[in-house]
C-alpha cells in the first residue's frame, strides 16, 4: 500500500467518524416525536446531517480509491477503527458514559487493526 | 432489542439490518471493482470526469446513498458507540468476499488481527445503551453553545 492510500485511509476513517457523530447529534435533536414523512423532513433539513451527508461524499470517493487499491481483506476490518473514533467523540459530543468495557473493547480494535496492517509485512 | 423504540416490531428492525447488511457488503464488493478504476495520475480533473461517466462508480455511489438512508434509520433509536458497532457484521461478509471473489489468501497475522477486532466489536456491541449525561442535555448544550 502506497503513502497516498494510507493517507486516504487516514481520511476515511476520520470522515466516517466525523459523518457517524454528526448524524446522531442531527438525530438527537429531531428526537422522538417526528414520524414518517416529519421524520425524513427532519433528517433533510439538519445542519448537522446535512454537514455529515458532505463528509460522506467525500468520504465515498477517499474509500473507493483505497479499496480499490489495497487488499479488500487489509482495509475493510481495519476500517473498524471508526468504532474507535466513534466511541471517543460518543464520549466528548453526545454525552454518552462509556463504561471501562467499552474502552477495553476500543482497544481491542486498536490492536487488531495493528495487526492486520502489520500482516502486509 | 429492548433499547429500540416499542413502536417497532422485532421483524422491522431484524429486517432493517438484515437489508443494511446486505447491501453494505454489496457497496463494498462494488467500490472494490469501481475504485481500481479511480487513476490519480490521469490528473485531478480527468480522474473525476473518468469516475463520473463510468457505470460501476456511479453504481456504488448509488447504493453507498442508499446505505445512508438505510442507516440513518437504524441509528435512529441506538447509541453511537454501541449501535455503530454492530455494522461489523460486514466486515465479516467483506473479509469473507476478499478470499471468495477477490481470491485473497491472508496470512495468520492478519486472521489473528481480524478475530482480535472482532472481539473488540463484538464487546461494543453487547454493550446497553449508556446513560446520557442529565437525561442527554448536557452533551447537546455543550455542542450547540
Amino acid at each position: 500500500m502506497t503513502p497516498l492510500v494510507w493517507s486516504l485511509f487516514g481520511l476515511t476513517v476520520t470522515l466516517d467518524v466525523f459523518g457517524q457523530t454528526a448524524f446522531k447529534l442531527g438525530l438527537d435533536r429531531i428526537g422522538d416525536g417526528p414520524a414518517g414523512l416529519d421524520f425524513w423532513r427532519g433528517v433533510a433539513t439538519s445542519p448537522w446531517v446535512l454537514a455529515g451527508l458532505g463528509g460522506y461524499c467525500v468520504e465515498a470517493v477517499s474509500w473507493m480509491y483505497v479499496i480499490g487499491h489495497s487488499p479488500l481483506s487489509v482495509v475493510g476490518p481495519m476500517a473498524a477503527l471508526s468504532y474507535v473514533g466513534a466511541v471517543l467523540t460518543g464520549r466528548l459530543f453526545l454525552g454518552e458514559t462509556p463504561r471501562p468495557r467499552r474502552w477495553l473493547a476500543a482497544g481491542l480494535v486498536t490492536l487488531g487493526a495493528g495487526l492486520v496492517g502489520a500482516s502486509l509485512g | 432489542m429492548a433499547d429500540f423504540a416499542p413502536a417497532r416490531s422485532l421483524a422491522a428492525v431484524l429486517g432493517g439490518w438484515l437489508l443494511f447488511i446486505a447491501l453494505e457488503t454489496t457497496i463494498q464488493v462494488v467500490f472494490k471493482i469501481a475504485g481500481a478504476e479511480l487513476d490519480p495520475d490521469l490528473g485531478l480533473a480527468a480522474m473525476v470526469r473518468h469516475a463520473a461517466t463510468t457505470p460501476i462508480v456511479l453504481l456504488g455511489f448509488a447504493l453507498y446513498f442508499c446505505g445512508f438512508l438505510v442507516w440513518i434509520t437504524l441509528l435512529k433509536d441506538l447509541d453511537l458507540g454501541r449501535g455503530f458497532p454492530m455494522t461489523a457484521v460486514v466486515y465479516i461478509a467483506t473479509f469473507t468476499a476478499a478470499i471468495l471473489l477477490f481470491h485473497e489468501r491472508p496470512n495468520a497475522t492478519r486472521i489473528v488481527g481480524v478475530l482480535v477486532i472482532m472481539a473488540g466489536v463484538v464487546l461494543l456491541a453487547s454493550d446497553e445503551n449508556s446513560p446520557r449525561k442529565g437525561a442527554g442535555e448536557a452533551g447537546k448544550e455543550e455542542v450547540d453553545g
